[in-house]
């Protein structure tokens, strides 16, 4: 727990400008339901971190505050150094684009624009929010393309791809954008079991490249080998952190002891 | 106030033909419709294209046209048939004219909401031995009603308003007694401004009863599972 | 059936349609004009522009075309301010009471029929957008407003249609487009059935063009959805009719 004093000096020291990502206490309450009851987190350069729990824990809810897809009630949020959500008061929505530009995120559905080829999709941010030239963000947009191993269908629309395909693509275009960290929203809940391989194998190839990220997932095993940190959340909590192999060997809350053995139990991992 | 100027009478007796219009050409409408559906979904492909013809022709002509041709080549048709100079009552050129207006898009609208009704439904009358006639009048038309309600609640709406159109050919509706008011009063912005407000009325009163139709209709779809 | 008059009258009624097709082609083109910012507005979180627009589409949506028409043509020059402005010298003209209202009816039935499509866009496409930071115009702009208009599309077709249609009212101001030609021809020759029945074929006519050109413009926008599995578009087809024709009504 940070004290008051150090939260200060926080915000002025440059060099903890270099830290991806910084949540103080931030809380998420739906009319009379509690969903995030204070989560606190820091994201150095290069972590992965893992956010696990069952359904309904608020570990979504807890990503889509970061980009403010939802308000948080209340809590801090640092990106790359800037203060962009103070307490209970949100920037002003210049600010709030600048932040989510910063923030890659990737669906659960994937959300790929339907009516705009995979190539389209990619360079439509670029273009409209960096301000990219049409030509260059192509370019990159192809060696995106490349790396995600979707450089034949560049030209296709989405409709027409697989999921695995589709959440490739998406990951893509959140790629284009440069982010500071990548957000990982179930990347992997909405896909057939036969597809989840390649989509994992995509996001292990950015945590080698040595990407900030964060990921919700209910892959266990994938978490394990990927993340170097591991959360687990329960009831808007957290309800235990740490390192992978130190957290799954020797689990010392009763509730995530439970919840590991259930997902074993079905046969996940 | 607003002041009639002692044409209040004639607006009320203009407004309850005009409902009378409506109501008039509603139920015949409806039995246009479902006899145009029934067509639709003939065996005999002669029918089949008449009702495709009649649907198409109706659906691409105005409305205040076909009630020309009804009324002025009925008119002439019945000129030449008694041997002197017959007029067509223009209530019954004008109900005539918006039955058949209304019962090419019903018939859509049937054509559509007999198609919802599931296939196993049908299949499990023909399975009990139903007769078809049986099977038309226990299965098919009580479900289909639900589907077509919302498509029948919105052609009712034009209906209403497209009675304006007979008007035209000197139906003493409420558009017809509005302008022979605003014409002898010279004020013409307060008299269609009544018909506006009450055309309005009809509207607004028709889609609360619609609402309620709708609603009872899901209700009994949600008693039934 | 006097053959010999229904081609004579022919090019009479073609003049004729020259009219209609002004009539129909500004009102639709000045209605969609208006249409898209009421449409934006309508589906905007401020309840007051979406209350005073839902009052508009509803007071033009629920009043006969015949009655607004009455009103601007006869009913205008009694306002003192009107008949003292400059606007006076249009609205004594019937062809100008005749556009100004058909093309706000249009805007009226337009708006209702592209907030149906707007609302049927898919919610996960705008959050996609906003994640990447893309402003609020841009969103509007480059993702909301084209997917939306994809998927109003099929009922706009329609509407134009039925603009086409309305447009023969403008007969009763004494505009002589199609309608009101054949109106006058039939007077002077009282053979209805010749005069009427070729109007009603052109009318089919530029119907089917209508018709054909929107068909042609959904096929190609249609490019991107599923070819494989027809049956999942045509379940989002279904859907999306469903919100647009709920919006066609008169209230929400």
């Amino acid at each position: 727990m940070l004290t008051q004093s150090e939260n200060s000096q926080f915000q002025t020291v440059p060099s903890e400008s270099r830290i991806p990502l910084r949540v103080k206490n931030l809380k998420k309450r739906f009319g009379r339901l509690d969903v995030l009851k204070g989560i606190s987190m820091t994201a150095q350069s290069g972590d992965v971190i893992s956010i696990l729990g069952s359904s309904g824990s608020g570990k979504s809810t807890f990503l889509r505050c970061l980009n403010l897809l939802e308000e948080p009630t209340d809590g801090e949020i640092w990106i790359a150094g800037r203060h962009v959500k103070a307490r209970g008061r949100l920037g002003s929505p210049r600010e709030v684009n600048a932040l989510r530009a910063k923030l890659g995120m990737v669906f659960q559905h994937f959300n790929l624009w339907s009516c705009k080829t995979v190539l389209e999709n990619i360079i439509e941010a670029p273009i409209h929010v960096l301000g990219i030239a049409k030509q260059e963000a192509c370019l990159r947009a192809e060696e995106l393309l490349l790396k995600v191993g979707l450089a034949d269908k560049r030209h296709d629309y989405p409709a027409h791809l697989s999921g695995g395909q589709q959440q490739r693509a998406a990951i893509a275009r959140a790629l284009a954008m440069e982010p500071e960290i990548l957000l990982f929203d179930e990347p992997t809940s909405a896909l057939d079991p036969e597809l989840v391989g390649e989509v994992l194998k995509v996001i292990r190839s950015l945590a080698d490249e040595g990407r900030t990220m964060l990921i919700v997932t209910h892959e266990l095993a994938f978490a394990r080998q990927v993340s170097n940190h591991v959360v687990f959340f329960h009831q808007g909590q957290v309800e235990e952190e740490g390192h992978p192999d130190e957290l799954f060997r020797r689990p010392t809350s009763p509730r995530f002891k439970q919840f590991l053995s259930a997902q074993i139990g079905e046969g996940c991992p | 106030m607003i002041d009639l100027q002692g044409f209040g009478d004639q607006i009320a007796v203009g407004a309850f033909t005009t409902l009378r219009t409506a109501f008039a050409s509603l139920a015949l409408g409806v039995c246009v419709g479902l006899c145009g559906a029934l067509a639709k979904r003939s065996r005999m492909r002669i029918i089949r294209r008449l009702a495709d013809c009649y649907t198409t022709i109706v659906r691409g002509v105005p409305e205040l046209l076909i009630i020309l041709i009804l009324y002025f080549g009925g008119t002439v048709a019945m000129t030449t048939l008694f041997g002197h100079y017959v007029e067509v009552d223009a209530f019954a050129a004008g109900v005539f004219a918006l039955t058949i207006v209304f019962g090419a898009y019903a018939t859509e609208v049937f054509r559509a909401a007999i198609q919802a009704v599931p296939s196993g439904q049908i299949e499990a009358a023909q399975a009990l031995g139903l007769s078809k006639f049986c099977m038309w009048r226990l299965v098919i038309l009580p479900q289909m009603w639900r589907h077509a309600l919302p498509g029948l609640g919105n052609l009712w709406l034009t209906l209403l308003k497209d009675t304006a159109l007979i008007s035209v050919v000197g139906l003493e509706d409420l558009m017809r007694k509005t302008s022979i008011a605003a014409g002898s009063t010279h004020d013409p912005l307060t008299f269609y401004s009544i018909a506006a407000g009450l055309y309005l009325f009809f509207t607004s009163i028709s889609l609360v009863g619609l609402t309620w139709l709708e609603r009872c209709a899901e209700r009994g779809v949600r008693f039934a599972k | 059936m006097n053959l010999a008059l229904m081609v004579d009258v022919l090019p009479l009624l073609c003049e004729g349609m020259l009219l209609t097709a002004q009539l129909t082609l500004a009102s639709v083109a000045i209605g969609l004009f208006i249409a898209v910012p009421l449409a934006l507005l309508r589906t905007s979180p401020w309840p007051v522009f979406s209350h005073a627009i839902f009052l508009y589409t509803f007071l033009f949506r629920g009043t006969p075309l015949l009655v607004q028409l009455f009103l601007v043509y006869y009913g205008a020059g009694q306002v003192e301010w009107i008949r003292s402005s400059v606007a006076w010298s249009m609205l004594r003209e019937p062809f100008w009471c005749a556009l100004i209202t058909f093309s706000l009816n249009n805007a009226a039935y337009t708006t209702e029929i592209l907030r149906g499509g707007l609302r049927a866009v898919p919610s996960g496409e705008v959050e996609a957008a906003k994640a990447l930071g893309m402003p609020y115009a841009l969103r509007i702009r480059r993702i909301i407003l084209p997917a939306g208009f994809r998927l109003a599309l099929p009922a706009y077709a329609n509407e134009v249609v039925l603009m086409l249609k309305a447009s023969s009212l403008a007969s009763t101001i004494t505009l002589m487009e199609l309608t009101g030609t054949a109106r006058k021809i039939v007077a002077q020759t009282f053979s209805p059935y010749e005069v009427f029945i070729s109007a009603a074929l052109i009318y089919l006519g530029f119907t089917f063009v209508i018709v054909h050109l929107f068909g042609r413009l959904e096929t190609r926008m249609a490019k991107h959805q599923k070819r494989a599995e027809p049956g999942n578009n045509s379940q989002l087809r279904a859907r999306t009719a469903g919100i647009i024709s709920a919006s066609q009504k008169v209230a929400p």
